[in-house]
């Protein structure tokens, strides 16, 4: 189910797709693997910061399309990162928990990291604004 | 925003970042401490392609990125640094079809923190899609934890 959900958001979210985020169903960890055309900085190989927050916040959004089985694509109102550590070259993971769920809006935070989960690269806190009966294409985000 | 004569950061840009190069961001005019940068637009940069909406995810790499530039725009000399922490606000949906531009603005160079803030717009910057606002670190002056290899 989860497989099938996540397929679904990546249809949805091509930008998402563009990145090469995976999720693996079971333990529910987000992966970026690495590539080429993701660093930010040539001298240093470092995984460009806004890939890795493009990385955290799609996770987020769809960790939350999954979990609330969303139909639409949940609107981020606001997104904060802190980068901890220099994400090296190679794959990132990420783990999503969402700490509030209103009829509204939910707040998602994510780790990620390289190597160790006890030493992240970056985290991330998100806010996203979920489907309601006033749900419109034109509707701005707030 | 002379195409005849690039300045540093321009080329650079192009060269040294391969993330924005792969995106097609391009810097448009450079001043001390602020610059201005595109995002043309390009399908696989929506986050919502049934609502036809670009990706917050793109202006959040534009934004970091073009932080970066103003911040070196800013300096004497180039010196490695890295952000802190960054914070998106989504004031509105960006539209398929139309480009992004980032304004992005040094407000104050310490000795080791520099603190940026700038605004991405479609077709009119009194109406912007996003605000940002970020902290870097200037990592020549001390051993910075930010630049720990992770390992």
């Amino acid at each position: 189910m989860t497989h099938e959900r996540f397929q679904s958001a990546l249809q949805r979210i091509p930008y998402a797709a563009y990145l090469g985020i995976c999720l693996d169903s079971d333990s529910g960890i987000f992966t970026l693997p690495f590539r080429d055309d993701l660093v930010g900085n040539m001298h240093l190989r470092a995984v460009h910061g806004g890939a890795i927050g493009g990385f955290l916040e799609n996770a987020a959004m769809i960790w939350l399309s999954i979990t609330e089985d969303q139909q639409r694509v949940p609107k981020p109102v606001d997104f904060s990162l802190d980068f901890l550590r220099s994400a090296q070259a190679r794959d990132s993971h990420a783990h999503c928990e969402v700490l509030r769920k209103g009829r509204r809006v939910a707040q998602v935070q994510v780790r990620c990291w390289q190597d160790d989960p006890q030493r992240p690269v970056s985290v991330g806190r998100g806010h996203f604004l979920l489907e309601s009966d006033l749900d419109s294409a034109s509707d701005p985000a707030t | 925003m002379s195409a005849s004569k690039a300045h540093p950061l321009q080329r650079y840009y192009a060269t040294s970042v391969p993330h924005c190069g792969a995106l097609g961001q391009v810097i448009e005019e450079v001043g001390r401490g602020r610059v201005r940068v595109r995002q043309p637009y390009a399908d696989f940069l929506l986050g919502d392609a049934e609502r036809g909406l670009i990706h917050t995810s793109v202006q959040l790499s534009l934004v970091d990125s073009g932080f970066g530039a103003a911040i070196l725009s800013a300096l004497d000399a180039p010196e490695p640094i890295a952000t802190i922490d960054l914070r998106m606000d989504y004031h509105r949906p960006a539209v398929a079809g139309l480009d992004l531009i980032l304004e992005a603005e040094v407000d104050r160079i310490a000795r080791q923190i520099v603190f940026v803030s700038g605004r991405v717009w479609q077709n009119d910057a009194e109406q912007p899609t996003a605000l940002a606002r970020a902290a870097f670190m200037r990592t020549a002056h001390k051993t910075p934890s930010v630049l720990e290899p992770a390992t």
